[in-house]
């Protein structure tokens, strides 16, 4: 991570404050530039992802799709395409010692998102590739990684956040706060929750793993789970309508709490902890834990699909550990005023931080084969839009660090204007075997510079 | 494992009850009302209980603090509530935390571990701690407290059961400190002898306490320079700690399902699921879902499962399975025993949160299944005179008025070097004791927007200051023309903040959402924050902050209302307290509305909330909102009939829960003839 140097700051009110700056030089890549890859497609190499899609298969991938709130300050994340030898953007520093594992993309349009241009819609628009529902109904389409879990037969996947919902907000542009929870939606069974206790995290993936027979657990499980499933048949039988699909999404959900007596053995066998310390201190504190979580998730492979959530959409969280007094969402919206760029700079250099140090941890963990949980994991930096000064989702950049040797690694690319971000979902999903033609409202296949030699 | 039976006390006791006094559970000589006969009914609809909601409710059965609120994924909130329907899902991951953390409270209830944590607190609020200037690493998960010399923090718990308990505070202590510094622990004023401990990275005082059930204050208290960087990082209170105490009733009054290192005793352990199926699925019980529970029990015992085991992971499924997890609305035959149960069940969750208890609440609250005016006016004036009616604050007002937006304010340290946590902790008890009042007081509830008095701790008043003409016994008397009503409160005008600056279009957006339900639409996207004051600039006060929005016709076509409502309340900077001047310029709190007129500061606006006609209406919507997890309809029937009923009924809570609770709708979810 490099801080290069402090700037002294004045805001408007005349006081001063200090915290660390991130140099920015000016956006490197204008106009046309940005309407070609910077790099030549790979011409003949037939179907997409066939030698990636082949590899995938005997490797144990992963999917860790890791949200921060309200954007990038932009101007700090513009880089040269190439490979090998491009360097990362100034917010993007801190992935320098895993740069051979980064593949980052510029340019991304997420349309239905912008159909409602705010933190809601975009929000839940950013996995789902389509504009929320208004009204009473909370629904924004399959998110990509419900749709990888169920084609790939992943039966637990675990949500992740670090900041609990709002506790004051208006809806936006008629759609609810609600949406900005959560970035998994399981269609019509609306948002999929997020858990903001490590503690209960480490419970959820492992409870009742350790200590006792697995042959035995794994009986009792099936006993109340089938318990559990007739338990709603019978409700269900005597319901029409949109209730009937809450008791049959109940029905569905009783797979979760069956493990098999393998699982049990499997996750037995892992070194987990007794638990985590409940009361955590803090931003960092908090964002750490999570981390140990995943790690520990990945490790032991109790899940393969995790999402992270460093705040909700709208985030408007202090970060006085960073010396920024104003809320988040506030400085996002910077209107290019230096002392709130800064401020911006060093939130979005301190998220991309936390994600690298959790790579980083990744790539330390012996996957076998030769290859690191890192190596097998597509880990997958995002937000809701590109710059959060006009909730921009027309110019929107995504990071992938992993997957190596499945995509093109340590490469930088330029998209064309109006690349869907949905291709990006859809070519994800090719990773993990799971082919799509189309996803969302605007997704029309995977991407070309994703594909491998 | 020791389990008990009378672990699950309420539920044995029903069972008893319910074999030798079967009236008390509204049974009769009439099959057709008696609990193990089915009614015909058709499902109206259902949700699933919020994770507060079966927080609550499985406390309540298990006779332990189930602490599931921190232990499931945080419930989306839509509608400003947290118990909406549409939001309210059971996909993979909710269930499968569900029947982790269930079956962890399952276990922790039949074999409690009093050095583990304090199962039986009921809740702990910090009531106040001390800052110094540096205040980071302060978050929603965690607080800590800077020692500052001669301070004291203070942390209020409500314990379910008297004993010994052990009181920790974790401490870090750095060597700066001076040799003569020192901390004292009081419980209730009263100084207790502790130990200190060094563990891991703390510096830990610890101390075994007798203490009875209800409320407890613990002080630290500080003498002495500790250097300005210790901390108070966290306590804990951990038991009963007793010999004697095995479970939530001492071992003497118990009859024992195993005895201690001995296999549970099976018809016990059967006595036990039958009870607390009867309790967990309130009217959706019958005498085939207990033989369903016991059957499982029975199958686990024969796949070889330890009875301890079994028992466990039945009553874990029980707890888990869709009859207790989701509220079921039936068109229950009128008069038979679910119809009257199911009501009470409802109003249960509306008025307290959670669900009464099939043995003493329902026949209490519904003696003879009637659910006409008067027998809803009695049910409703037990449910507000119980303590668990705290819910109708805690979480219904917390929510509408948006309450906890005070717990998030983080003023920032630099700018407002008074602040601390014992004023934020005065400020959100004030508020909250000014809605508990008009709630419970039977008050007309648009006194909230003009009352000019109320209870504030010594701390808020030192804040207040010259805004108080008198205090009596803890109750201020505001200056009408500075403190009137809570649009003027310091907590509320601080949430409604920026760490650095006050927001004027936030605390007239506040208003109109929540007191009058007139929404503008939304604001374009591209749209910037208000800027921040600048004295070197010609940005000086929140009136200049504002004036693009007043001057483009375009914003101004909604700014107009918005903003003028929140620059009416620019005396109050970003702590609340008052000013009179910002950068200089004397403060202009007039406003000219459409509608209203010419009005001056809080007062005016008060008068005129709490004449406007929106108020009613809105606040019958929102009350609607909670009590059936999803909003009404545009031109509602049952919201404009309630409201008529409030408004005649003197604005109170009482009226509009009575017209709402006594309808159709609410009973069976079906509309009825009074709409």
């Amino acid at each position: 991570m490099t801080r290069s140097r402090k700037t002294i700051c004045r805001n408007r009110a005349g006081r001063t404050m200090s915290f660390p700056r991130i140099t920015t030089g000016r956006r490197l890549f204008l106009g046309g530039l940005l309407s070609a890859s910077g790099l030549p497609l790979i011409a003949g190499a037939g179907p997409v992802y066939a030698q990636g899609a082949g590899q995938a298969a005997s490797r144990r991938l992963r999917l860790l799709v890791h949200f921060v709130p309200n954007g990038f300050y932009m101007d700090g994340m513009a880089a040269a395409p190439g490979v090998g030898g491009w360097e990362l953007p100034p917010l993007l520093s801190a992935m320098q010692p895993l740069k051979h594992k980064v593949t980052y993309l510029q340019g991304f349009q997420n349309a239905p998102a912008g159909d409602r241009s705010t933190h809601s819609g975009q929000t839940a628009g950013l996995l789902t590739g389509v504009s929320p529902a208004s009204g009473d109904v909370l629904r924004a389409g399959v998110s990509i990684d419900r749709l990888i879990a169920a084609r790939a037969g992943l039966t637990t996947t675990l949500h992740l956040a670090t900041e609990p919902p709002y506790t004051f907000c208006t809806p936006d542009d008629l759609l609810s706060c609600g949406y900005r929870s959560s970035i998994s939606w399981a269609g019509s069974a609306g948002p999929v929750p997020n858990i903001s206790s490590p503690d209960q995290a480490l419970r959820t993936l492992f409870g009742g793993a350790t200590g006792a027979d697995p042959a035995e657990l794994a009986s009792r499980t099936r006993l109340v789970t089938d318990y559990l499933r007739d338990e709603a048949e019978t409700l269900r039988a005597q319901i029409g309508g949109e209730d009937r699909e809450r008791l049959s999404e109940f029905i569905d959900a009783t797979r979760s709490v069956e493990v098999s007596a393998s699982e049990y053995e499997r996750l037995s066998a892992c070194d987990i902890p007794p638990g985590v310390d409940p009361i955590q201190f803090g931003v960092e504190a908090l964002s750490d834990a999570m981390a140990d979580v995943v790690e520990l998730a990945f490790r032991c492979d109790a899940t393969r699909v995790v999402t992270l959530m460093e705040g909700h959409g709208a985030s408007d969280r202090v970060f006085g550990n960073l010396g920024v007094p104003e809320p988040f969402h506030y400085v996002s919206h910077h209107d290019n005023d230096p002392y709130n760029v800064a401020a911006y700079e060093t939130i979005v250099h301190w998220e991309v931080s936390r994600f690298s140090r959790l790579c980083q941890r990744l790539d330390a963990i012996d996957d076998g084969n030769g290859f690191s949980v890192l190596d097998n994991t597509v880990a997958l930096l995002v937000s809701g839009m590109g710059d959060g000064n006009d909730h921009d989702v027309s110019d929107m950049p995504a990071l992938i660090c992993g997957a190596t040797g499945l995509i093109p690694n340590d490469a930088c690319f330029s998209l064309p204007d109006g690349t869907p971000l949905a291709n990006l979902h859809i070519s994800i999903a090719g990773l993990f075997g799971v082919e799509l033609d189309s996803f969302g409202r605007d997704g029309s296949g995977p991407l070309q510079e994703l594909q491998v030699l | 494992m020791n389990v008990d039976c009378v672990t699950i006390s309420a539920a044995i006791r029903l069972l008893l009850l319910s074999v030798l006094l079967p009236s008390i559970v509204g049974c009769s000589d009439d099959p057709a009302s008696h609990p193990d006969e089915a009614a015909d009914s058709s499902v109206q609809s259902l949700r699933r209980l919020s994770a507060r909601e079966l927080d609550g409710t499985i406390s309540d059965i298990l006779q332990i603090e189930a602490g599931l609120i921190a232990r499931l994924p945080a419930d989306t909130i839509h509608n400003n509530f947290d118990n909406q329907r549409s939001a309210l899902r059971t996909n993979r991951t909710w269930l499968r935390s569900a029947e982790v953390a269930i079956r962890d409270v399952v276990s922790e209830a039949l074999s409690p571990d009093p050095n583990t944590s304090a199962r039986y607190l009921v809740a702990g609020h910090i009531l106040g701690g001390t800052t110094g200037e540096v205040r980071d690493e302060i978050g929603s998960y965690g607080f800590m407290w800077h020692i500052g010399p001669n301070d004291r923090s203070t942390w209020q718990v409500t314990l379910r059961h008297s004993g010994r308990y052990r009181f920790s505070a974790y401490l870090n202590i750095p060597e700066l400190a001076a040799d003569d510094a020192t901390i004292t622990v009081l419980v209730d004023d009263a100084s207790i002898p502790v130990q200190w401990v060094r563990e891991a990275d703390h510096d830990v005082l610890t101390a075994e306490v007798a203490l009875d059930a209800g409320t407890t204050l613990f002080q630290l208290r500080s003498d002495g320079d500790f250097g300005g960087l210790a901390t108070i990082d966290y306590l804990t209170l951990n038991g009963p700690v007793d010999d004697a105490f095995v479970g939530v009733i001492p071992r003497e009054r118990s009859a024992p399902c195993a005895a201690p290192d001995q296999a549970v005793d099976s018809g016990c352990a059967r006595s036990v699921i039958e009870a607390v199926v009867r309790d967990a699925l309130r009217s959706e019980y019958s005498a085939a879902a207990a033989h369903n529970a016991l059957d499982l029990y029975e199958a686990m015992t024969a796949a070889g499962s330890s009875s301890e085991d079994a028992l466990v992971s039945t009553l874990a499924g029980v707890l888990t399975s869709p009859g207790t997890l989701f509220l079921v609305d039936r068109d229950w035959p009128a008069g038979s025993w679910q119809s009257a149960h199911q009501g009470v069940q409802r109003a249960a969750f509306l008025v307290w949160g959670r669900a009464a208890d099939a043995e003493a609440d329902v026949p209490a609250l519904a003696p003879d299944g009637a659910w006409d005016q008067v027998a809803v006016e009695r049910l409703v004036d037990q449910m507000l005179a119980d303590p668990r009616a705290v819910s109708v604050v805690d979480d219904f007002a917390t929510r509408w008025l948006g309450l906890d937006t005070i717990s998030d304010a983080e003023p920032d340290p630099e700018m407002f070097p008074g602040f601390n946590g014992v004023l934020r902790a005065q400020m959100l008890a004030e508020v909250r004791r000014a809605v508990s009042q008009v709630f419970f007081g039977g008050g007309d509830l648009r006194t909230l927007f003009t009352s000019t008095s109320g209870e504030v701790g010594p701390e808020l008043a030192a804040h207040y200051g010259d805004d108080i003409l008198s205090i009596e016994e803890g109750t201020a008397h505001f200056d009408p023309a500075r403190r009137t009503g809570l649009q003027s409160r310091a907590g509320m005008m601080m949430g409604l903040s920026n760490p650095t600056s006050t927001h004027p279009t936030k605390r007239g957006l506040w208003l109109l959402d929540r007191v009058l339900c007139d929404l503008p639409p939304p604001p374009p996207a591209d749209v910037d924050p208000i800027p921040e004051p600048d004295p070197d600039s010609d940005i000086l006060t929140g009136r200049d902050r504002v004036r693009e929005h007043l001057a483009d016709s375009t914003c101004a076509s909604c700014h107009v209302v918005m903003d003028g409502l929140g620059l009416m309340l620019e005396n109050y900077d970003a702590t609340g307290q008052w000013r009179d001047t910002e950068n200089g310029v004397e403060i202009d709190a007039g406003y000219e509305f459409p509608a209203w007129g010419s009005l001056q500061g809080a007062s005016d606006l008060g008068a005129a909330l709490a004449e406007d006609a929106r108020f009613p209406t809105c606040f019958v919507s929102h009350l609607y909102t909670y009590a059936f997890g999803e909003p009404p309809a545009e031109n509602d029937r049952l919201v404009e009939s309630v409201t008529r009923d409030f408004v005649d009924g003197g604005y109170t809570l009482r009226a509009a829960l009575v017209s709402l609770i006594a309808s159709e709708r609410f009973l069976t979810g079906v509309a009825g003839d009074e709409e």
